[in-house]
């Protein structure tokens, strides 16, 4: 696209992109309003940016925050039968994709296995790859979802953190989640375990 | 302000061989795939259209030896994942069209007819008189009185509405031609909420209302 500096007939990605991080100076800010006033297809391409922006913001809000509302969901059906090993609990697979996210493979959580009791000492949560490159999010929650702690590795395992405080004979959730290259995500499901007294 | 280029770009930027090439391009892509994949979905069509243009984009980055990438300047202060929502779209909907042709969003395709309507409204917004404004630029009738009462009176809006900043040109342009939301207005222009939106609009508009009126229009007849 050609520059409206340069007398072309369009903004470019760097006008339109800083008018939209505020990012301007007070003159390019005036020369891009002067553009978008008359430049409907301008305007609808950066009305389309915006939205995409605001929408990823929320999705993204949504993504973790689903995982938390999992956490809670897994949390509410393990203390319906504490310890009582859910296997049942299908590790999923999140994503827009609908059918075609079935048969993508989900990580399986190693340990601390769901149900189980735990110390705090040296507590390692551990996963199975997925394969090279791949980046995992680790998510610790409490019983009500409310996030604990949350890290980013490479690693298929994670030593808790000695900053984070965890209550003896509380129960916990974790799960992993990971970002494949086609943009569907996956994960372990909500893990609970509880620390031991 | 200005933010350094993201660890993944810069470091497939000055990658010194092939090798280390490829192994930055997939950094990058892992970093931003999940970005990329929204803007390709946003066009709808599915799951395949959407991965077809995923790769379109991915395509179109990395040719040219990372011509677009490098485009990309640090020192504008633009955040980088921004630029990418712009650029990824862009060429998305470069894409689309390249398959598809261009086509109309919305509305009547008759340029006569939409520039009516949009005189229309506004003229009913600015001077908010209680005629029927259709009988001014129903240009099916054809009444010579009328028709030189209506070019005088779009002549007199254009006058007044090119001379407002164009700030204000684009809150009126936003709002009454393209009739977005004032909370998407809000975000867009950047105003802290959508009162402080209503509340330019209505000071441009009254500022409007007194430039028509100095000009002999106080009512859609001028």
């Amino acid at each position: 696209m050609e520059s409206v500096e340069s007398g072309g007939t369009h903004l470019t990605d760097h006008q339109m992109a800083g008018y939209l991080d505020r990012s301007l100076s007070a003159g390019e800010i005036e020369q891009v309003e002067g553009h978008l006033a008359d430049c409907s297809e301008c305007r609808e391409e950066i009305r389309a940016a915006t939205g995409l922006i605001r929408s990823r913001k929320k999705r993204e809000m949504w993504y973790w925050g689903s995982s938390v509302v999992a956490a809670a969901a897994a949390v509410i059906l393990f203390i319906a039968g504490p310890f009582s090993r859910s296997d049942t609990e299908e590790p999923t697979l999140r994503g827009p994709g609908g059918a075609f996210d079935a048969g993508i493979p989900a990580i399986s959580a190693i340990a601390p296995q769901s149900g189980a009791s735990v110390d705090r000492d040296g507590l390692t949560f551990v996963w199975r790859s997925l394969g090279a490159d791949v980046n995992y999010r680790f998510t610790l929650t409490n019983l009500l979802g409310e996030e604990i702690w949350q890290t980013d590795v490479s690693d298929t395992s994670v030593v808790l953190s000695s900053e984070i405080t965890l209550a003896s004979g509380e129960v916990y959730v974790w799960l992993v989640d990971a970002l494949l290259l086609d943009g569907r995500s996956v994960t372990t499901g909500s893990q609970s375990f509880e620390l031991n007294r | 302000m200005a933010d350094q280029p993201p660890t993944e770009l810069s470091r497939l930027l000055g990658a010194a061989d092939v090798d280390a090439r490829q192994e930055a391009w997939k950094a990058f892509i892992h970093q931003h795939s999940r970005l990329i994949m929204h803007a390709a979905r946003s066009l709808g069509g599915g799951y395949d259209a959407a991965m077809d243009r995923y790769a379109r984009v991915l395509d179109q980055l990395r040719a040219d030896d990372l011509k677009r990438l490098r485009a990309y300047s640090a020192q504008s202060g633009t955040k980088f994942t921004t630029w990418l929502v712009v650029v990824s779209r862009r060429i998305c909907v470069d894409y689309h069209r390249s398959l598809y042709g261009r086509q109309r969003a919305t509305g009547n395709p008759d340029p006569v007819r939409e520039e009516s309507a949009s005189v229309r409204k506004q003229l009913a917004d600015l001077i908010a008189a209680k005629v029927d404004l259709d009988q001014l630029s129903d240009t099916t009738k054809p009444n010579p009185e009328t028709s030189v009462v209506q070019t005088e009176l779009r002549q007199a809006v254009a006058e007044v509405l090119g001379a407002l900043p164009n700030r204000d040109r684009l809150l009126l342009a936003l709002r009454f031609e393209d009739g977005v939301p004032v909370r998407e207005i809000a975000d867009l222009m950047g105003f802290p909420s959508q009162f402080h939106v209503y509340r330019r609009l209505k000071h441009v508009l009254a500022d409007l209302r007194l430039a028509l009126e100095k000009l002999g229009i106080d009512g859609p007849n001028p």
